[in-house]
Formats: structure tokens, sequence, C-alpha cells
């Protein structure tokens, strides 16, 4: 068949006048026997536009013969751009002031509409500036300068931003403002900030006690750099949490619990950070679907266009040539832990075996199809800093497991295991369940909400065996932290408070050496090996699928950036 | 609001016995639909007690590297997404199903039939009241009523049990009640009284007989509903847990991968189809033979 | 027939206040401290206080059962644990998805079950009628979430014809009711059943009866009879099945939202068990009850109107 052929052209002058869509011309074409190749040239030549909406767009694709792979997909000579972008939330937002943001979700939502004195250029960690005009760190890393841009407007009318806010932002997370706020992230300024001194209405100085290393990596480019309108806090008080007020280039519109949170673009915003985003969409919306599945369906019917896809569908979509699945590698980790002041685990007998007893590389096939990579200690490769390459890999020995409860003089053993609704955690449940069960320990299983999970404080001693996940950002530091002594009855759940641990952790925010501070992050990790009250298991890696014609803006620790997405 | 029963049974059935056992068999078995409910029930009360000699597999033995399959010759029905087979699970799930609607409308019927004699044998203020409380349990649907109770008690076998058993319950009391206040009204046990029977002669010889039969159908009607409300509380999440095979359970785990393969829910779907289609050709069959009058009593707060 | 409604309506409204007062008792139903009852494994410090202080668990019991009646009758169900909002603007956003699935459903089911039941009526014994029979026995034991689970497959992954989640939104309504359909016909299938055999049932029942033996006789033409006489007879038992039908399609929508990921009464109360949101819980089982006596209220008092015996009646009684 070529492309003479009447009925082929038919179909070409069919494709052109829109009586017919994209899907139904390759469909079609295929029917009248012209290859995928030459089907996905004739739509590059002559083919229509991108569809003009995200909303009522044809069913899902039965894409089965069609979908195999090659076929170039269509660039339509000027792209209309959608109306709004739509993007998938795996939960609901709940709070989007910078200093109480309780998850990622939160995170992706501010992204737009906040901004710091510098910032990360998307897709790297290379630091920028994004509100500051200079920004020179002093000779000791004890004070760092800035100017702002001139006439950068807040939103909503709070007028223009000034260095009273930069100081009211920094000492509120740092718990120095009055009165004064107790942020989880005070440790990311606390107690290393002293002051911020306004020198003149767009100029002042970030005044440290103490040298922070962290403070580049993992404090101003994130959240807790975030400039807020100190008038726009103080006058709307709780509101602001879901009401909120940035610089950034969109606005936040309204938030329907459980539905939707939209945003559209900031019509006075000053062009700060314009050099490296662009969005041309006039409004992203947000919708918060926790069922994987129904996500991925709703990414095929287009009801969103981009969304974390899960695991066991990423080769659907990565054989649909209308989709495209970004592989976003992040610095996150989870791991399956033991609480070793409780009486059941307190020998380290026990817990070494459970280590041997699980099969964590079964684990990572079947709960996530294989795909993350797996984790001897808390620090992945892509950390750049304190990655312990020599960490040993704990490989099942169902004899030597049972050696040692043997030697622990404990049988019959039965523990809870604890874990929440998040993505492969039934199935890895279940495995662990069947591992220890080989070695002579009965597990009963305990799937609790996120929301229980996390919020126990004292009540968390009552837990025995448990799996969850963390997100961190780009500095060791971050990871570690929840890990210390004063962590207890709060974020750490193993209840192991070691006193060489802690020293290092201080020792480590301070240490200008990077080397240096990359073998005192390994040591760390050592001391804490020892211990055996946990068994790591994977770095995840997030899969974002998209429709082609966006380009998504991913960094590099697996997150997304909605307000720099561009049309394809 | 349940539609009210019909009148009881006539004074000719006073007499206490009604059909022989096996002659009730043999009519049941005579029409087509009351066979296949016999072949269903009996089949499934086999599977019951034999599951571990009939299944190939444990139904928790995994094999991560099998997972996700569709039938095979190792597997006749597929794999789950931890290899499990998907054959064993099913058949150990009829444990599981017939485990939690037996004793759970059993609770329903005994605490029913008390609530309903009580009301019905005490009348007056103590009958008013009882009645009040049925109404207000039947007016939430039954999985709505389940779905709260369970909010509050917690997800597991046990509760699914009691939960079901709590919004069966006033169905039977209904049903009991009516039944005792017309035969309260019979000359026969006037007479007796008369003669100076006590309560407890009156209650066991007259009324338990007349009432037990019509229960018991409304018994046997009442499980597949039982069974299905079990199997969906569990495919919520707020039922049985994994990794018990309940139906539901597999069906729950099915539909987290139904686009990658359809086996575990068409399996788990057919399977409780089946199942629920057998008792209840057999509860109505046994129904039409033993007493085909007490058509008129209907099951309709089955929610 | 005045007498008749009065009745009615004040029984209605007894059931009501009953449910609301049940409802506000019910976390002292099970054993145990209410707090750590309703909040499970997430009984924190704060969030007790705010669940004592929200639920007035200080209180002696009918002084919260009556603070619960009284300000249900306003329209204040209390607000919810997590995001402090109030439970009846959660439950507003869902509720019309709801209530349009369970009318759709039962429009569905009245629209082929009666000419179904019917035209088996019209040849008994014929092979429309065992079919029929066969049909709808098997409609009637297919569960509204296995139904659902089967058409999500064929239909929705299997042909990819129509749309597998989501309700859409108001302002597309095209894509509201294409999204509407499959739902729909799963929530709709049992009920199809039961309403096809009542039908057949209630006719044949009343053709078999001496009035209409005389009113042939007298020359009256078949259609009129049929129409008029049996088909009228019929109605008031459906009326009836449907109003307690409308009962468990509530219940079978639960499952008909959570598989095809619908907003609505269904889903909140999922996903209010699992985060513990008791508040919610509570709420969207109140509104779901009150649907329930409505529409057995609609289904008494339309008796009314279709069976004067029962006018009669409740003028005497």
């Amino acid at each position: 068949m070529t492309n003479d052929d009447p009925q082929v052209q038919r179909l070409v002058s069919d494709l052109v006048a829109r009586r017919i869509d994209r899907r139904q011309f390759v469909r079609l074409a295929l029917a009248l026997g012209v290859s995928l190749p030459v089907a996905g040239a004739l739509l590059a030549a002559c083919g229509g536009n991108v569809p003009a909406t995200t909303g009522a767009v044809p069913a899902s694709s039965g894409a089965g013969p069609t979908a195999a792979g090659a076929g170039p997909t269509a660039t339509p000579a000027a792209p209309a751009v959608p109306a709004k972008l739509t993007l998938r939330l795996i939960s609901d937002i709940a709070n989007l002031d910078p200093a109480f943001y309780p998850a990622s979700v939160d995170e992706a939502v501010s992204a737009g509409i906040y901004e710091g004195l510098v910032a990360w250029k998307p897709g790297t960690f290379e630091v920028v500036n994004q509100l500051a005009a200079t920004f020179e760190p002093s000779a000791d890393g004890l004070s760092y300068e800035f100017t702002l841009k001139e006439g950068i407007q807040w939103q909503k009318g709070y007028g223009e931003v000034t260095a009273e806010d930069v100081k009211f932002s920094y000492e509120r997370i740092a718990g120095l403002t009055t009165p004064a706020i107790e942020s989880p992230y005070k440790g990311d300024w606390s107690p290393h900030l002293k002051e911020v001194i306004v020198k003149d209405k767009l100029s002042g100085t970030i005044v440290l006690k103490e040298p922070f290393a962290a403070l580049m990596r993992s404090t101003l480019p994130t959240p807790s750099g975030f400039i807020l309108s100190k008038k726009a806090v103080e006058e709307r008080g709780d509101k602001f949490a879901t009401d909120p007020v940035g610089s950034g280039p969109y606005e936040f519109v309204s938030w329907t619990p459980k539905e939707r949170a939209i945003l559209k673009r900031f019509a006075e915003y000053s062009g700060a950070f314009a050099e490296y985003i662009g969005s041309p969409f006039p409004e992203i919306h947000f919708l918060p679907i926790e069922n994987d599945s129904a996500a991925d369906i709703g990414l095929e019917t287009g009801e969103i266009d981009f969304g974390a896809v899960s695991v066991a569908n990423i080769e659907r979509f990565e054989g649909n040539p209308e989709f495209e699945v970004k592989t976003a590698p992040t610095l996150d980790y989870n791991w399956i832990g033991m609480n070793q002041e409780h009486p059941k685990l307190k020998d380290i007998r026990v817990r070494q075996a459970i280590r041997l007893a699980v099969d964590v590389p079964a684990m990572i096939d079947a709960a996530f199809e294989g795909r993350y990579m797996r984790a001897n200690a808390i620090i992945p490769e892509n950390m750049g800093l304190g990655y312990w390459a020599d960490a040993p890999q704990y490989d099942r020995d169902v004899a030597a497991a049972k050696a040692l409860l043997q030697e622990a003089g404990v049988s019959g053993l039965e523990l809870s295991f604890t874990y929440t609704e998040e993505t492969g955690s039934k199935v890895l449940a279940q495995i662990v369940q069947e591992n220890l069960a080989e070695v002579g320990i009965t597990v009963t299983l305990n799937i609790v909400d996120s929301a229980a999970f996390y919020e126990l404080g004292k009540k968390l001693r009552e837990r025995e065996l448990f799996y969850v996940g963390f997100v961190t950002q780009p500095d060791p530091s971050w990871s570690f932290v929840w890990f210390t002594c004063s962590q207890i009855d709060i974020w750490n759940w193993q209840y192991w408070c070691g006193t060489e641990f802690d020293r290092l952790h201080f020792a480590a925010l301070k240490e200008p050496d990077q080397a240096k501070r990359g073998e005192m992050y390994i040591e760390m990790q050592r001391l804490w090996d020892a211990q055996a009250n946990v068994v790591w298991v994977s770095f995840p890696t997030n899969f974002y699928g998209h429709r082609t014609g966006i380009e998504p803006a991913i960094t590099p620790h697996g997150r997304f950036l909605p307000h720099a997405f561009r049309v394809a | 609001m349940a539609v009210e029963a019909s009148p009881a049974p006539q004074a000719s059935r006073l007499d206490g016995r009604t059909l022989p056992g096996a002659q009730v068999l043999r009519e049941v078995a005579r029409r087509p639909a009351g066979l296949f409910g016999l072949v269903v029930v009996v089949g499934l009360l086999v599977i019951v007690i034999f599951a571990p000699q009939l299944a190939p597999y444990e139904a928790s033995a995994q094999r991560i590297t099998d997972r996700l399959q569709g039938p095979s010759a190792s597997h006749l029905l597929g794999t789950d997404e931890l290899g499990r087979d998907l054959l064993s699970r099913l058949l150990f799930g009829t444990r599981i199903a017939l485990g939690v609607a037996f004793p759970a409308v059993l609770v329903a019927l005994v605490g029913g039939l008390i609530v309903g004699i009580i009301a019905g044998y005490l009348g007056g203020w103590v009958d008013k009241a009882l009645v009040v409380v049925m109404d207000t349990v039947q007016a939430f649907p039954a999985v709505i009523l389940a779905l709260a109770l369970l909010a509050l008690l917690g997800p597991s076998l046990q509760n699914v049990v009691i939960v079901i058993a709590v919004s069966f319950a006033p169905g039977y009391a209904r049903v009991a009640r009516a039944l005792v206040l017309s035969t309260k009204q019979n000359l026969y046990v006037d007479a007796e009284r008369a003669l100076g029977a006590g309560d407890g002669r009156i209650i066991g010889v007259h009324i338990l007989p007349n009432i037990v039969a019509p229960l018991f159908i409304l018994l046997a009607m009442d499980l597949p509903a039982a069974i299905t409300v079990e199997a969906g509380l569990s495919f919520l999440g707020v039922g049985v847990q994994p990794p018990t095979p309940s139906w539901g359970v597999i069906l729950a785990d099915g539909f987290d991968r139904i686009r990658v393969t359809p086996w575990p829910v068409l399996t788990a779907g057919l399977t409780l189809m089946i199942t629920t289609l057998g008792f209840t050709m057999l509860g109505e069959t046994l129904r039409d033979v033993i007493d085909p009058r007490l058509a008129g009593i209907r099951r309709w707060n089955r929610g | 027939m005045g007498r008749y409604v009065v009745q009615r309506i004040a029984l209605s409204a007894i059931v009501v206040l009953l449910s609301m007062a049940f409802l506000g008792v019910f976390a002292h139903l099970v054993p145990g401290d209410p707090v750590t009852v309703i909040l499970g494994p997430r009984a924190s410090e704060a969030l007790s206080q705010t669940v004592r202080a929200e639920m007035d668990l200080d209180k002696p019991v009918p002084v919260q059962v009556w603070n619960f009646v009284v300000g249900a009758l306003q329209g204040d169900l209390g607000n919810d644990f997590v995001s402090g909002l109030p439970v009846t603007t959660l439950l507003a956003a869902s509720l019309p998805h709801t209530v349009i699935l369970a009318v759709a459903s039962l429009g569905l089911a009245v629209l082929l079950g009666v000419p179904l039941g019917v035209y088996a009526a019209t040849r008994p014994n014929g092979w429309i009628d065992r079919i029929t029979r066969v049909i709808s026995v098997s409609l009637i034991t297919l569960p509204a979430f296995v139904g659902g689970l089967f058409l999500l497959l064929i239909f929705a992954i299997g042909l990819g014809v129509l749309p597998a989640i989501g309700a859409g939104n108001f302002s597309d309504p095209v894509d509201y009711a294409r999204r509407l359909i499959l739902p729909t016909v799963a929530l709709a299938a049992t009920w199809i059943g039961y309403i096809a055999r009542l039908v057949r049932t209630s006719m044949l029942e009343v053709l078999g009866q001496n009035y209409i033996r005389t009113a042939r006789a007298v020359g009256l033409r078949d259609r009129v009879i049929f129409y008029k006489y049996a088909l009228k007879n019929a109605i008031i038992p459906t009326v009836a099945v449907l109003g307690v039908g409308l009962g468990s399609l509530l219940g079978g929508a639960v499952f008909v939202e959570v598989i095809f990921s619908r907003p609505g009464l269904g889903t909140l109360i999922v996903d209010s068990i699992t985060s513990r949101n008791f508040p919610i819980v509570r709420g969207a089982t109140l509104v779901i009850a009150l649907f329930f006596v409505l529409a057995n209220l609609l289904a008494d008092l339309s008796y009314g109107f279709l069976d004067p015996r029962i006018r009669v009646q409740g003028q005497s009684a």
C-alpha cells in the first residue's frame, strides 16, 4: 500500500479536516495495511493539532497491536496551548505553609507559589539566584549578604517583597519570631541561625552562629528557604495554610478537599525566575488520586496530563506512542524497622536473625516490579556525599537466622508488622510474613492509614516491626536527622539513641570540608549497621507518565516542578 | 423497613411435624433449580471439609517469580501478585465465606428469635419498644450499617460476623414476632392455658415448632446475602484482612492489578456468583416445597 | 386519605429522629473508652482532646445525644477530625453524585424490568418467559460489586468503549452521562431481575382472578384488562420493592463508587473509615438513612394513590 492509494489519501484528508483524530487515523491506517512508521510519518506531515483541552477525550485505547513502539509521535506545526495542565497527586494536600507542610504533595503544589533568595536551576542541583539580585557568602561561611531584585510583587495585592519579609520568613522557621512557632523543619535553620539583619528595603545579611554545611544544599533552595509575605502571614493567621500568598509565577485559587486544587498564572509576576521557567499554562489543576490503578486509567483517558504511574503499568505506557514515561530516581529510602526497645526485640541476635530471614530482592521484585534500586544503607550514590560503597549486603540465610534465634533462646516468637497503604506495602508485608514464618516467627499484619501511622508519639513504643519510607532533601543530614536521640517518640521509631551517632551528626553539620563530612556520614552508617535495627529495602524511583505534548520538569531527586512544565 | 411477613401458617400445622426430611430432599432434587442448588451447596461443603486435600498448593505459598500468570498446567486458574495459586486460594476461601456467613446468620437467627418471641409474647410496652428499636436499625441499609459499625470495631473476621449478625437480626425478629402474635391468638392455646399450662410449655410446644420452619427457610435465603456482604466488606478493605484468602480479598488484590491480568477478578467473581446462585436456588426451592404459602415472606432488607 | 398521609409522615419523622439518636449514641455501643474506640491507632494526646471536645464526650450520654440530634436537625453534623471542615460541606460535595447514581439505577431497573415482566406475563411459560426467569435469577444473585468488576473488565478495559473512572463534571453533561453508564448498569442489574419477576408474578395473579374473568366475559378487550387492571395491580408491590430496594441500592453504590473511582458518599465513607474520621462516617450514614426513610415514605404514600383499599382503610383506621 502506497501513499498514492485513494483510501489512504481519503484517510489523510479526513485527518487534516479533523473528521477523525490521530488515534483513529493510526488504527485505520494500520487496518488498511499501511505500516506503522509510514503512518507515523503521515501523521507528522499532515497531522492535526494537539487536542485543545485535557477534558473530554475519547475513552482509553485498547491500543494493543498498534502500540508496538516505533512510529514518530505527531509534532504539530504550532501547538495550541491547553487551557489547563492537570497533574496527579498521590494524596490530598493538607497544608501549604512552608513551615508546616506534611508531605511531598504539598511541596509540589507550593513550588509554583513561592520563591526563595536562591533556587535550583530546574532539572539540576545547581543553585542560582531567584529573588536575590546578589547573594554573597562570606569567607568564613558565617554571613550571607543579599540584595533583592527590585519591584517583585506579592500576590493578592500584598505589595512589594522586602528584606523584612526575608527576615520574617527565615527567623519564623527557626523559631525566633514572636510569637514563636514550632516548625517540624526548624532544624533547617536552628540552632545555626543567629538572625537576619535588615540593612535597607531590599538588602540584608543572614548571620549564622556557627558554620552550617547544609545551608546551600538543603535549606535555602527548599521550602525552608521560601520567602513569605510578613503582612499576609500575620493577617491570615491559620488560614494562610490553605490560602497562601507567595511571589511566584502561580497563585493559589482554590482547594476542594479530596477533589481538586487550582493554581492560576499570577498576572503581575515579576519575572524573577523567568529566565529558567516559562510555563505557558494559564491554570494548573491538581487531582489527588490515591489509587494507582485509578490514576493510570485517568492518564489514559486524558483526565490527567501527568502523574506518577504504578510500577506495574510502566511498560504499557512506554509502549504507547501517545505517552511517555520519565524515570526519576530519588534520594528517598524505605526500610523495615525494628523497635529495639521493645522487650521482644531487645536481643540483638533476634534482630540479626530477622535481618537474615527476609528476602529483600523478592520484595523489590514483587512490590516494585524490580524497578527500585536495592538499598544497603541510608545514603544512595546520587546523594553525592556520604555514600558507603562497602555497606554489607545481607542475603537471605534461613539457616543462619534459625541458628541465631536458637542461640538467643527464642522460639514461637510473635510479632506485629505495621505498614501503610503506600505502593507495594501490602505485597511486601505478606512476603515478610511468609519469610519470617519459615524461621518460626509468626507475624500479624497491621495496616494503618498514613495519618495514623505518623501521628503516634509515645504510643510508638508499642510498635514492633514496621515498614515505611521517608523522603529527603539533597543533604545527608536531612536523611539522618530523624534517627537521632532527640527524635525518640517522634520520628525515631527504632528507639535507638546512639551517642557517637548523634555527636557525628551534629559535628558534620558544621564541617566545611566535604571529604571529612563524607567520612563522618559513612562512620554513622557503620555504627547504625552494627545495631541491626533496620533492614534496608530500596531507594524508590519515581516514574512519571505523561502524554506527549507536554514537557515536564523533574528534579534530580525525583520531584516535579509544575510551574516549569512546558508544551512540547 | 422490610415488608411485613404475611399471615402465619394455619392451625393445621400445629401438629408439629412438617414433611419428613428425606421427602423434602427428594422433592427439592426433583426440580432443576433445587438440584442445581443442592449440587452447589454440597460441593461447597465438601470443599470446606477437604480443602487441604483438594488444593494443589498452600493458600499462602508464595513464588514471586511466578506471579500474575494466567491459567497454565501447574496453576489451573493462574497466580496472584505474590505467585500464590488462585485455585488453592479460592478453595480455602470457601472456608472463610461459609465460616463467616453461617455463624453470622445463625447468631442473627437466634438473637432475632429471642427478641421476636419476647416482643410477641409479652406484648405491651416491651413489644412496642422492641419494635421501635428494630425499625430504627432497619432504617439503615445493611452495608452502610456494617460499615459504620466496622468504623468503630475495626476490621477483622470476627467483627464482620458481628456486624452481619446485627444487620440481619431485626428481620428475623420481625418474622418471629408476627408468627408468635398469630399463634398466641389460637384457640387451642387458650384452651391449654385454661387448663393451667405454663408459659414455657406454650412456647415450647406451640410457638417454637411453628416458627422454626419459616425461620430456617429465611436462613437458607439469607446465607447468600451474608456471603456477599462479607466478600464486599473484605473487598473494601474493612473486613477480613489479607493474606487470609477471603474471596473479597482476592477480588481486591485482583482489582489492584486488573490491567495486568483479569484472572483473579474473573475467577473469584464467578465463584461468588455460582455460590450465591446455588444457595439462592436451594433456598427458594426449599421454600416452595415446604410451604408455598410462605412465598409471601420476602427478604428485602439485604442492603 | 389525609389521615393516612399524616400517619405515614409522622411515623417517618419518628424513625428519622430515632436514627439520629441512634447515631448520637453510636460511639458508646462498643465497649471501651469512646475516644480510643473512635480513633483506634490514631489516639495521640492532641487528637484525643480534639475528639473529646468535638463530640462532647465529657458530658453525660443523654446530653451528647441531645446535642447531636438538635445539631443534626439544624444541619450541623459536626466537624471532621482531619481538616476541621464541617461535615456537611464535605457531604454536600459528594451527595449529588450518589443520588444521581441511585436514581439512574432505579430508573434503569424500572425501564427494563417492568416491560420484561409484562412481556413474560403475556406469554407465561413461553421461551421469553423462561429466558427472563433465568436471566432475572442470575442477575439477582450477581452482587453489584461483582457485576461492576465484570463490566469494568469487559467494557472499559477489554473493549475500551466506556470510561473506567471518575464521574466527570456537571459542566459537561454528555461526558458525565457516559461515565454514568457502567456504574448504573452494575447497580441496576440485580433490580431488573427482581422487578421483572415481581411484575410477572403480580400480573399473573391478577389475571387469574375472578373479576378479570368476569371482565373478559363481559367483553372488555384484553388490552384494556391488561393495562388497566393487571399492570396497575403489579405496580403496588413493585413500588414497595423499590422503596426498600433503594436501601440495597445505596449499599451497592458504595462498591460501585469504589470500583469506578467515582466521588460520592460511598467513597467518602470508606475513606473515612480507614482514616478513622468518625464524624464523616456518622454524617454520611445519617444522610443515607434519611434518603432511605424518605424513599420508603414516598413509596408508602404512593400506595395511597394507587390502591383505593388503603385509602379507605386509612380513613376508617
